[in-house]
């Protein structure tokens, strides 16, 4: 009897445990948004956009996630869903030749016409889930998405910076073992960043790049490279890299470069819209009124679209680049279509339009510039069934109004994507649950601790968390400022071991869930310390990235500071995660005290 | 071997019968900490989904913690206290089968502990996460059996049964509110956050935040070691005690 018990104990809680299992909820991202959609549907009228030319008055019928008829004078099959194409145009869903998936990237990018994402780092133990729907059949709201997963650095390269544990290089005698395990990782080509020039930060050097180059080959994989200087790519097309994910800008292409390049065989992906942000413009803070795509933007891209590479000096970018995008392409160097988001000042899916233009400006045709963000990617990369409209090719599609062969801004009038055959549901999704707490206006006194009113700590925040060794302790000191009892006093040492580096005090927001701030214009906090120019700087849930920031001036004397909200660009106010005041980038030591953190209407 | 397993049957069956006969045993266990998940997780919480789902991996560390603490501590302590222990020592049963079945009956009423917060979260918090995700979580929840049952097991071998149930109290208090089971430590004062770090609970709730995909950088492998390492002394102290016992 007591047996009977036991096992009918055991075999209940599994049976209940299993069961739940399988009915709680999961994340409802990949349901198709109309179970009851005709499996067969028609574009009929429509000029087509095949990859290569335009065909005008077509029909397209779609069966399941594939093209299965394209014609002029075709039949239409009985029961098919027709969509009129009268006056529109049909194109290949888009591919971003250069993005990083972070976050909500391969949702966003598809309400913009960005079908597949061809991603230039991310963290490879992201890749394996993100990869899964490219090559399934079924319907999906994501984008498909192809890696090079882990980039090829050096210790503190570029890359290092992000937070994700970078697996580098030191010797050229790593690189075979380094291209095997990206290729069990998944990765379906390398990346390297080759940058020994420009003297920002550490690069690997030619013997190793040429030994990853030779490597990635012998694993019969491409291998790309992140360049900004002329010689870096000058180097590396005598290495045999198969192309660059970023056109250089140091200077203009001369025709050395240009005809070396043509020979060679490799293709460019400029990102003319990244080098426009370097530059010092807001490339895409005009998606933020536009009323056809501005509604669609998520908060987390509206914040991104309205921020610049603040700490860079002004280069002639823009102007070299397109110098030089046009010269390459005059010489016949294939010109592929990316957009490096969401790097400060782009947004996925949205800042494939802007590059769209550029490269029209650069001297692409409009017809070109399509096939740069369509076809081209595609044989290059060796997506087959993407970025082309023929019989047995995925029904990834965009339908614009107008006709974007004529006039290259009408890729922007998108009446409707389809992902495998099905439209998609076209409006931004919430990233984080919107129901978040307001924070109080009080959020310091440093009176008697380091708390704020509504109970939440203040704490130090250093680059140690991203790799680098700066330090900051943190204490109350007697008195305060204006006659009070004391303030928070931090005591900092920056150094240079990650290339933005910062140490300063935190304020953690909201521990569990984000805060909402959106009641408050200013914020306000009296500061002394070693005289500088110090940061304060915005964490928003769900961003990636240089958080948005603002600069003030700090003397040894007590000082109110006011600062507008608004001054460290667009962000969503109700998704605060937490705010920080820290040092300047300059290494060195500084001893500062803060007092009084209010937020003001 | 059949034999044992035959016998680990029976005294599972012994112990869950007897476990659910006593009241005041699995009222706190099973309907404590989902009252507290109700009240704390989803009606008082102003976080929503999100705050549903973070205090889902922390208070579900708090629900496999009654069912080990006070069904090994409180238990052990009274069996030791009338003889019963004694007598199993003398008869010829297995030692090891006396110990499993307790083990046993701790993950079936963990296990039952967990499953209304589990559909409270589902289903009422508005909590959402992949297939794998769930099933990571759950597994993580049943790993606190092994460091909390250690824990149990060295107060029931050191106290008589009076005080075996006011330590099994202290220990389970303490761990849940210092290991920041009920609120994140990050609300503490720097003290007692160094006090957290040496906790099981903290590590294990930390484990389960990394299998929520909580926000934070968590290294599993790391948490994993450490939740290992410390069963590990905990099982050495269980045995400390053990044979230290009267």
């Amino acid at each position: 009897m007591l047996n009977r018990i036991f096992y009918r104990a055991l075999v209940g809680v599994i049976v209940a445990v299993v069961g739940l299992m399988f009915i709680l909820p999961t994340p409802s991202i990949d349901v198709p948004r109309d179970v009851g959609t005709p499996a067969v549907s028609a574009f009929v009228d429509v000029d087509v956009f095949d990859g290569s030319d335009m065909l005008r008055d077509q029909t397209v019928v779609v069966e399941g996630a594939k093209i299965v008829d394209l014609g002029a004078n075709i039949p239409v099959p009985d029961g098919a869903e027709i969509i009129d194409g009268a006056g529109h145009t049909l194109m290949p869903g888009l591919i971003d030749a250069h993005g990083h998936t972070y976050g909500q990237a391969l949702l966003e990018a598809p309400r913009f016409g960005v079908t597949t994402v061809l991603d230039m780092f991310t963290n490879p133990d992201d890749l394996k889930s993100m990869r899964q729907n490219r090559q399934s059949d079924r319907p999906t709201q994501q984008a498909a998405l192809f890696s090079a997963g882990m980039l090829a650095t050096a210790k503190s390269g570029h890359g290092t910076q992000y937070g994700i544990d970078v697996d580098t290089l030191a010797a050229p005698d790593e690189a075979d073992d380094w291209v095997a395990a990206r290729q069990a990782e998944g990765s379906d080509y390398i990346k390297l960043v080759y940058d020994p020039y420009s003297g920002r930060t550490q690069s690997i050097d030619l013997a190793i790049a040429t030994a990853v180059i030779s490597a990635a080959h012998t694993h019969n994989m491409m291998a790309v490279a992140h360049v900004t200087d002329y010689q870096a790519a000058d180097d590396l097309i005598d290495a045999g890299i198969d192309g660059f994910v970023h056109v250089f800008i140091d200077k203009p292409a001369d025709l050395a470069i240009v005809n070396k390049a043509a020979d060679a065989g490799i293709f460019i992906v400029p990102t003319l819209t990244v080098m426009a942000v370097l530059n010092g413009d807001a490339p895409g803070e005009h998606w933020l009124e536009d009323p056809r795509l501005g509604p669609l933007l998520s908060g987390t891209q509206r914040g991104l679209l309205t921020q610049g590479f603040g700490t860079f000096p002004g280069i002639k970018a823009t102007k070299n680049a397109l110098a030089s995008v046009g010269a390459f392409h005059a010489a016949g160097v294939p010109i592929l279509a990316g957009t490096d988001a969401p790097n400060p000042g782009t947004a996925h899916g949205v800042s494939q339009h802007d590059e769209l233009e550029m490269l029209v400006a650069a001297g692409l045709t409009p017809l070109q510039a399509l096939g740069a963000s369509t076809r081209v990617p595609a044989e290059h990369f060796n997506l087959s069934g993407r970025g082309v409209i023929s019989v047995g090719a995925r029904a990834d599609l965009v339908l614009v109004e107008g006709d974007p062969s004529d006039n290259i801004l009408a890729t922007r009038n998108i009446v409707d994507v389809y992902r495998n055959g099905v439209a998609l549901e076209r409006s931004p999704t919430p990233i984080v649950s919107p129901d978040s707490t307001p924070l109080p206006s009080q959020l310091g006194d440093f009176e008697s601790d380091l708390i704020s009113s509504n109970g939440l700590p203040w704490t130090t925040t250093t680059d140690e968390m991203m790799g680098g060794s700066s330090a900051a302790t943190l204490s109350l000191i007697q008195p305060g400022a204006n006659g009070s009892a004391s303030a928070a006093q931090v005591v900092a040492e920056v150094s240079r071991d990650f290339p933005y580096p910062w140490a300063g005090l935190f304020f953690d927001a909201s521990p569990m869930a984000p805060a909402d701030i959106s009641a408050f214009e200013t914020i306000q906090f009296d500061v002394r310390g070693v005289a500088a120019r110090y940061r304060l700087m915005l964490f928003t849930a769900g961003s990636f990235g240089a958080p948005p920031t603002v600069e003030f001036e700090v003397t040894e004397d007590w000082q109110t500071v006011s600062l507008p909200l608004a001054e460290a660009g667009t962000f969503d106010a109700k998704q605060i995660a937490g705010l920080a005041i820290v040092t300047p980038l300059d290494p060195g030591e500084y001893t500062f005290a803060i007092d009084n953190v209010q937020l003001m209407p | 071997m059949n034999v044992t397993w035959k016998t680990l049957g029976s005294d599972t069956g012994a112990e869950l019968l007897q476990a659910m006969r006593a009241p005041e045993f699995y009222i706190p266990t099973l309907a404590l900490p989902t009252a507290f998940y109700f009240l704390f997780g989803i009606m008082m919480s102003r976080g929503g989904a999100q705050a549903a789902q973070y205090l889902l991996a922390s208070f579900g560390v708090f629900a496999v913690m009654g069912p080990s603490l006070f069904g090994f501590g409180a238990n052990v302590s009274s069996e030791r206290e009338k003889g019963w222990l004694m007598l199993t020592q003398a008869a010829p049963v297995s030692g090891l089968s006396y110990v499993l079945s307790k083990l046993l009956t701790t993950v079936i009423f963990s296990a039952a502990a967990l499953l209304p917060i589990y559909i409270l979260a589902g289903f009422v918090g508005g909590v959402e996460m992949a297939r794998g995700q769930w099933l990571t979580l759950f597994a993580c929840h049943l790993l606190a059996v092994a460091p909390f049952s250690f824990i149990g097991l060295a107060i029931g071998f050191s106290f008589a049964s009076g005080g075996a149930i006011a330590v099994c109290n202290i220990a389970f208090l303490g761990l849940a509110v210092l290991g920041g089971l009920w609120f994140p430590i990050s609300l503490f004062p720097g003290v007692l956050q160094t006090v957290a770090l040496g906790l099981p609970s903290y590590h294990l709730a930390e484990l389960c935040l990394w299998a929520t995909g909580a926000t934070g950088d968590r290294e599993p492998f790391t948490l994993l070691l450490i939740i290992i390492a410390m069963t590990g002394g905990l099982a050495a102290l269980a045995l400390a005690a053990w044979s230290r016992q009267r």
